[in-house]
């Protein structure tokens, strides 16, 4: 049984269809790597899976669950969230409140405030800071962290480390190491796909809305026509 | 004198404030203007009105009606609101537009046209003396209600955990979902107590300004201007606002009477050419 199955998803920004039969699965724990050129509709599927925007045909299942017109937050609660692209700051609250509105949400929960700060050492030293005066990949640490204390399952990652200098983007990849090692499954959308190769086991890519190959991590990098067909420049 | 002016702007200005935080709030979350936010001021007043005339307390009726507007609130929130969130503003202006109108025809049906008044009760009829000036008690009385909500809504905002997750809504209601927050309960909730305030700066000043058809337009005009000039969605912005607004209408009144009807544009226009998204942009 898959975790996450997407079976033909088409999806409008009023009259432009956008996703046009997104279908894949994610079979495995692990990580799969959604990979496709910009404006291929990337953004737009992890945002359909958290119905953020609407379906206007296709079956989304997680864990046995149809997600078809579920409230985003009943999805969340369900053990599956997204960190946004925007990485989602709430430039109102601090680092500490950020944190505090979502952890012991969910009874008897493995990720709580103490543990996240313990994987995040550098968020302990500004908890009282307003969340969006923190530096790029501090936002980014936060947001994953917010993310961990809803206690998911499988986390959505709309470019994580877009705009992150090399030094940080090391780090954050080593952090979504430990966090596939803690058993909680990754599905990432990233230009930087050397990054996201290493991560996947499996690996998915879309072309103007549709899906157009996938397969795991070792079939995706003996096929170099892919690379070239749908993601390369 | 001064002193006194000093006092009326100040009470002018809280229940200004007890309307533009309400109002901000909504507009905040729910991105829509409420223009019916005049008349739920309104009919807050009517409905102490009537507590007043059948129980004879002005204390049930201080209570009470902020209660039954906020429940009015909750009622036109699940009916109509709840559905017109995303809709483009132009049907939220003529929905919000028509609840004036159905506002004022229902009130005119259940009290009549004519204008009514609440006495203060008993134990603030008296003035008090200030110095040397007399000065009517039940207005400290109003401004002691407006700095008590004052208070308590930044408390509840700014020191509970479901005060953040309020604000969290405002600030990106996608990401809160995300975080499995519950924004259509925590919107509901606003929502109702918005009305509320609005309900219960109708009841506070009916002793001072009576109880009519008609004065739900007059403080939409000056609640909007508030709104605009502080900042719409911003709690701060509401009470730096109504403070500001407040003070100019009250001393302009005073001491500059044939400027009395321009003088808070003039404030609105000069406030919007320098700042235009308002004194505090979210």
């Amino acid at each position: 049984m898959p975790i996450l199955k997407l079976n033909n998803v088409n999806t409008y920004y009023g009259k432009s269809h956008i996703l046009q039969g997104i279908t894949f699965n994610l079979e495995k724990p692990g990580c799969l790597a959604l990979l496709g050129r910009n404006g291929a509709g990337k953004t737009t599927t992890l945002r359909s899976i958290m119905n953020l925007t609407k379906l206007s045909s296709g079956d989304i299942i997680f864990n046995n669950n149809n997600l078809n017109n579920l409230s985003t937050y009943k999805i969340a609660r369900l053990g599956l969230t997204l960190v946004p692209e925007n990485r989602g700051m709430f430039s109102s609250l601090s680092v500490e409140e950020s944190l505090n509105i979502v952890d012991g949400n969910i009874k008897n929960d493995k990720w709580n405030k103490e543990k996240v700060l313990e994987s995040f050492p550098q968020l302990k030293l500004k908890l009282k800071n307003n969340s969006s005066s923190l530096s790029g990949g501090e936002q980014q640490m936060l947001a994953i962290g917010k993310a961990l204390l809803t206690n998911p399952k499988l986390i959505l990652l709309d470019e994580p480390t877009q705009g992150l200098a090399p030094n940080i983007v090391i780090q954050l990849s080593n952090i979504f190491k430990d966090i596939i090692k803690e058993g909680i499954s990754l599905l990432i959308v990233e230009q930087n796909i050397n990054m996201a190769i290493d991560l996947a086991n499996q690996v998915s890519i879309i072309g103007k809305g549709e899906t157009k190959w996938t397969g795991s991590k070792e079939s995706f990098l003996k096929n170099i026509n892919l690379h070239k067909e749908w993601i390369g420049i | 004198m001064i002193l006194i002016q000093f006092l009326n702007a100040l009470q002018f200005s809280m229940t200004l404030f007890l309307l533009a935080v309400g109002l901000t709030i909504i507009f905040g979350l729910m991105k829509i203007v409420n223009l019916a936010h005049g008349s739920l001021y309104m009919v807050g007043a009517y409905i102490g009105l009537s507590i007043f005339n059948y129980t004879e307390s002005f204390w049930l009726a201080l209570i009470f009606a902020p209660i039954l507007t906020a429940l009015i609130g909750a009622f036109l929130y699940t009916l109509l609101f709840r559905h017109i969130q995303n809709a483009d503003p132009m049907k939220q202006v003529l929905l919000t537009f028509g609840l004036i109108y159905i506002g004022l025809d229902s009130v005119r049906l259940l009290w009549g046209t004519m204008s009514h008044s609440i006495s203060a009760p008993s134990i603030l009829s008296n003035p008090v003396l200030l110095i040397d000036e007399p000065y009517p008690a039940y207005r400290l009385f109003v401004i002691t209600i407006g700095l008590l909500v004052l208070f308590s809504l930044y408390f509840i905002l700014e020191k509970t955990k479901i005060g953040a997750k309020v604000r969290a809504s405002v600030d990106d209601p996608e990401t809160a979902q995300l975080l499995q927050i519950n924004t259509d309960k925590i919107l509901f909730y606003t929502f109702a107590l918005g009305c509320g305030l609005a309900g219960l700066a109708g009841i506070t000043v009916a002793p001072i300004l009576g109880v009519e058809p008609g004065m739900d337009m007059e403080v939409l005009v000056l609640t909007l201007i508030v709104v605009v000039v502080g900042g719409p969605g911003s709690l701060k912005g509401a009470l730096i606002g109504s403070l500001l607004i407040g003070f100019v209408d009250s001393f302009g009144k005073v001491y500059i009477p044939q400027l009395a009807q321009i003088i808070i544009y003039a404030v609105m226009a000069l406030t919007l050419l320098f700042k235009p998204d308002g004194l505090y942009k979210r």
